[in-house]
């Protein structure tokens, strides 16, 4: 890169940095041949926040996987799923998974019904970046995430000529996956269209020693699923460079509900369908030291949940969520930049366990963000948001601080927090149970972050470790109601929890070989404060191991040959308070080899194949809800244009 | 161009590389589950633990003569979960069965080892809750659900016999059982009765008060024989006696005023079977079978953690009373105590597994 160049781009970063609202946000059509380096790009949302980007290798190898899938491979957070295709939660830090908020583009995505967010709905094809903050403190991802955010953004890239791109995949236990990609820029404007299909009988083999006297094989039964899945985009971006975004997002899933492994007598046919349709218009606009962007998002589903055994039930619920957001930034001092953002959400809930026909919810939020560069290498970044929700206000705040100390080699960054989360409208409002009363869970968190980006010759490192506290109050849990016979929310629980991330990525290259050494680990000790005496005081809580860790390799010779392997660790789990019970920890091990031919360079095919769990390791990430053994993977892409 | 020092660094890299994961490799190992000998000597309770429900914690904790504890005594002598809210458990010959009601199954296994002979399962959209001994190769199984049945399964083990012979509608949910002079009581949203030989839809037929009417039982509550083996029900304000024989109700005590709660207040008789006991929470009432009155006064009561709920009381055949406390909402054990019911000193306190259910004195 030449100095001038070098140049352009810090200048660049330093004028834009503070505009970018989004963690996405990419302005890059005046320099667009500039590639802005991981190591000199520090957005004000990330001047002290703990963040992991997943890398584009990752995303591409679990292209056809769900977004659970991907952070159990990728990711040292902690993901608790029913199996493949069925429900899947994340937990960040050891809080809940209601604690967790994702975010499509800026605009959450949890389900105001419930509160939590169902990772296996989203299949990796329709996202192009996901990162993660840990902790309560990240720039837009308001109230809710408590333990952290999952962002998950789309790319308005455009592309010199139109491609295409076909993938089929065929995978063990008949699963079938079908995925179409064309884009396509003229004229200022970005076409994207992605279509995704997959099917799967997920009649998988394990080893069961839960239902009968002799452990035996068996086949999982009533797993299967389909999905499909399409997405548009339409870019247009002016002469002065703003940027205007039109995303729409349909998704299908049908999947059956298999009983867990303890069930051995008659077992109902449980179903549940899901649409979900997903819209979005933006317009981003920068004017010297003024940015302005503004979004309007809608957000519909619906769900039918169906039992048969004998008689047939049925369950329907329905969302819709409108979303109107804007974000304003100045930058015009250069030690002082300011940001506010301005939102307002209404939700719609039916449910045929309401009272009334459906419930609604407005929320108003206002965030004021400042940092202020106090030297070059010191930064403080404050924000603080007022939110207003059904006439009650609440306030949350987040402070961080970067200082640079030795060059790229040593980075300190640290936060202090206080999010909370409201209770779902399931909570508040479900038919019996719903306790109006609740009060919203508290969450107050501190970090402490030491990164290390150094250079050596051919290798690249980035060592990144945090030590984090965290301390959730009023934690909401279902228990049975007076007689036992009903089940109603109350805030029940205190929880303290601490521990550690490490984060380790090295990079080396020799001739046409590159190899990547990637590792993340984290400890969490998350135990019960609640002070009640019933044997559960200073014991982890159920589900969240004190251990988990994953660690790569991958190779790749030439862009043409790679492989990648990797091994995951998750500890034990208590699956009581008191830790009588718990289910065991497990390794797995997955490989990946893959060959890219090409043809007068339009014509591209790739050829991979994976193997997931290739020990035969029997595991449970839901107790008794078995996960498959081995499980091989062939993919295909051609690739024109 | 790299030069050599760096080629060899390179291997030095990758030579490190594959030991690490020839380590990690090598780390992997299945873990193993404990084995402990069964506690069947001396052998004094043993309480079924419903777990957590949709968690597959169910258990059997064993308390010995000598006041010696174990805990997941199904799980640990046969290396695999029991299932999923056990309810009860009944010894016919040589074998317990303990119906487990989210898991839709009988676990049957042997009472001296405790090792499992044969697990039942029920092809019914059905809550399985009680078993009671028919005779022979029969026993008969309630249901919880709303519209339950009342199962006639047949336990002729190791044979390929069909298990379920037939089902009766029963109506409403029930719950506990009891044999006597020829004839099957089902407790539940009634009481309802049949002729041994005539266990049919036909043949079912309802007990009613003094003034012909049906009424309500507490839930799970037990069917009491006294020594004349009269029948003693809990309904939800009135403990009933009936002859078993003219299906007359002979005595009725009205206890609505003692705050019994319908859904945890438990009954059972003393050994002598001269006298019946109930609680409402952490009060202990009794009343004299020979002369039965409205309780006056408590026998007993005791003061326990406020936050916890008295989830099952239970007579031993040392007369003395245990009561369950559980904690709602904390997936952890529960603690059980052992009271002297006439002093209401505390004997012992030890605990449980997770939603003491039932407790099965030997």
């Amino acid at each position: 890169m030449s100095k001038q160049k070098l140049f352009a781009t810090v200048l660049f970063i330093i004028s834009c940095a503070y505009l970018c609202a989004q963690e996405n946000h990419e302005r890059n059509i005046k320099i667009k041949e500039v590639t802005v380096t991981e190591k000199v790009k520090v957005k004000q949302s990330e001047v002290g926040a703990r963040l992991t980007k997943i890398e584009n290798a990752a995303l591409k190898s679990n292209q056809t996987r769900s977004l659970s899938e991907l952070l159990t491979e990728a990711s040292s957070l902690q993901v608790k799923s029913m199996g493949q295709g069925a429900l899947s939660t994340v937990s960040i830090r050891g809080a809940s998974s209601s604690h967790t908020q994702v975010l499509w583009n800026g605009i959450s995505l949890n389900s105001p019904q419930l509160g939590n967010f169902d990772f296996s709905q989203i299949p990796v094809y329709f996202i192009d970046n996901v990162n993660l903050y840990h902790g309560g403190g990240a720039q837009g991802s308001g109230s809710g995430a408590i333990g952290g955010s999952v962002n998950l953004a789309n790319s308005s890239n455009p592309v010199d000529n139109p491609v295409v791109s076909l993938l089929s995949e065929f995978a063990s236990n008949s699963t079938y996956s079908e995925a179409l990609t064309f884009r396509a820029s003229k004229n200022k404007f970005t076409f994207s269209t992605r279509a995704f299909y997959q099917q799967s009988k997920n009649n998988f083999k394990f080893w069961d020693r839960v239902t009968a006297k002799d452990p035996k094989y068996d086949r999982r039964k009533n797993a299967d699923y389909k999905q499909a899945g399409v997405m548009q985009e339409v870019y247009y971006r002016n002469t002065y460079g703003d940027l205007f975004s039109g995303i729409a997002w349909w998704h299908f899933d049908d999947r059956s509900l298999p009983q867990m492994l303890t069930v051995a007598g008659g077992t109902p046919k449980e179903k549940i369908r899901t649409n979900n349709f997903r819209t979005m218009l933006s317009y981003d606009a920068n004017r010297d030291f003024h940015h302005l962007k503004g979004t309007l998002a809608f957000l519909s589903g619906d769900s039918r949940y169906t039992k048969i055994f004998g008689d047939t039930t049925r369950t329907d619920n329905a969302n819709n969520s409108v979303i109107a957001r804007a974000d304003y930034n100045f930058s015009g001092w250069a030690k002082f930049p300011v940001s506010a953002s301005l939102m307002y959400r209404f939700d719609k809930v039916s449910s045929n366990n309401y009272d009334e026909k459906y419930k609604t919810r407005n929320a108003v939020s206002l965030q004021l963000m400042t940092t202020y560069r106090l030297t070059r290498k010191l930064h403080f970044d404050l924000k603080t948001t007022g939110e207003m929700i059904d006439n009650n206000v609440y306030g949350l705040y987040n402070l961080t601080g970067r200082y640079r100390v030795l060059n790229e080699y040593l980075t300190l960054k640290a936060s202090s927090n206080y999010n909370y989360r409201v209770p779902s409208l399931n909570d508040l409002y479900w038919n019996p149970g719903g306790n109006p009363d609740l009060k919203p869970e508290k969450g107050f968190s501190s970090d402490f972050t030491l990164l290390s980006e150094p250079s050596f010759g051919n290798f690249d490192l980035r060592l990144e470790a945090t030590y984090f506290l965290m301390n959730i109050n009023n934690w909401i849990m279902w228990i049975p109601k007076g007689n036992g016979a009903i089940w109603e929310p109350v805030n029940f629980n205190k929880v303290r929890s601490q521990g550690a991330e490490v984060n380790a990525m090295l990079n080396f290259h020799c001739r046409k070989s590159r190899h990547s050494l990637t590792g993340n680990y984290s400890f969490t000790s998350s135990v019960d404060n609640s002070g009640r005496d019933d044997g559960a005081i200073g014991v982890q809580i159920p589900y969240i191991p004190r251990n988990r860790w994953n660690a790569g390799y991958r190779y790749n010779y030439s862009d043409k040959l790679w492989a990648n392997y990797l091994i995951q660790f998750t500890d034990i789990r208590n699956t009581s308070a008191d830790a009588s019970y718990q289910t065991p920890a497990y390794t797995t091990h997955n490989a990946e080899v893959g060959y890219n031919l090409s043809y007068r360079k339009k014509v591209k095919m790739s050829f991979s194949l994976k193997v997931d769990n290739i020990f035969n390791a029997y595991y449970e990430s839901t107790q008794y809800y078995p996960m498959p053994l081995r499980m091989f993977w062939g993919r295909v892409v051609l690739t024109i244009g | 161009m790299l030069n050599l020092s760096m080629y060899r660094s390179m291997k030095k890299i990758n030579i490190f590389l594959y030991l690490s994961l020839g380590l990690i490799f090598s780390a992997c190992t299945e873990s193993t589950e404990n084995t402990v000998e069964p506690q069947t000597n001396n052998l004094r309770a043993i309480v079924v633990n419903e777990g957590q429900f949709g968690y597959g914690t169910s258990s059997l904790t064993t308390l010995s003569e000598m006041g010696n504890v174990e805990q997941d005594v199904f799980r640990r002598i046969n290396s695999r979960p029991m299932g999923d809210v056990a309810q009860s458990l009944t010894k016919i010959g040589d074998n317990y069965y303990v119906p487990l009601n989210n898991s839709k199954k009988i676990e049957v296994f042997d009472a001296k080892t405790y090792k499992s002979v044969e697990t039942m399962p029920i092809d019914l959209n059905v809550i399985p809750m009680y078993v009671q001994h028919l005779g022979g190769d029969s026993i008969a199984v309630t249901d919880q659900s709303f519209s339950s049945k009342l199962m006639i399964m047949d336990i002729n083990h190791g044979t390929s016999r069909k298990m379920l012979r037939r089902t009766i509608d029963m109506g409403g949910s029930t719950f506990q059982m009891q044999l006597v002079k020829n004839k099957l009581f089902v407790g539940g949203s009634t009481v309802s009765v049949f002729d041994l030989g005539n266990i049919t839809q036909q043949g079912k037929r309802t007990l009613k008060t003094k003034s012909g009417e049906t009424f309500d039982l507490v839930q799970f509550s037990k069917l009491l024989l006294d020594k004349q083996d009269r029948l003693w029900v809990f309904g939800t304000n009135t403990i009933y006696c009936f002859d078993p024989v003219t299906e007359q109700c002979i005595h009725e005590v009205n206890v609505s005023d003692l705050d019994i709660n319908s859904w945890v207040s438990c009954i059972d008789i003393s050994p002598d079977k001269e006298t019946i006991y109930f609680n409402s929470s952490r009060t202990l009432y009794s009343i004299d079978v020979n002369n039965p009155q409205t309780p006056k006064a408590p026998l007993m009561q005791y003061e326990g953690d406020k936050q916890k709920t008295v989830y099952v009381m239970s007579v031993s055949k040392e007369n003395t009373v245990f009561f369950a406390e559980v904690l709602y909402g904390s997936l952890t054990r529960a603690v059980i105590s052992e009271y002297n019911p006439h002093d209401g000193s505390l004997i012992r306190s030890f605990k449980a597994g997770i939603f003491p259910h039932y407790i099965y004195f030997e």
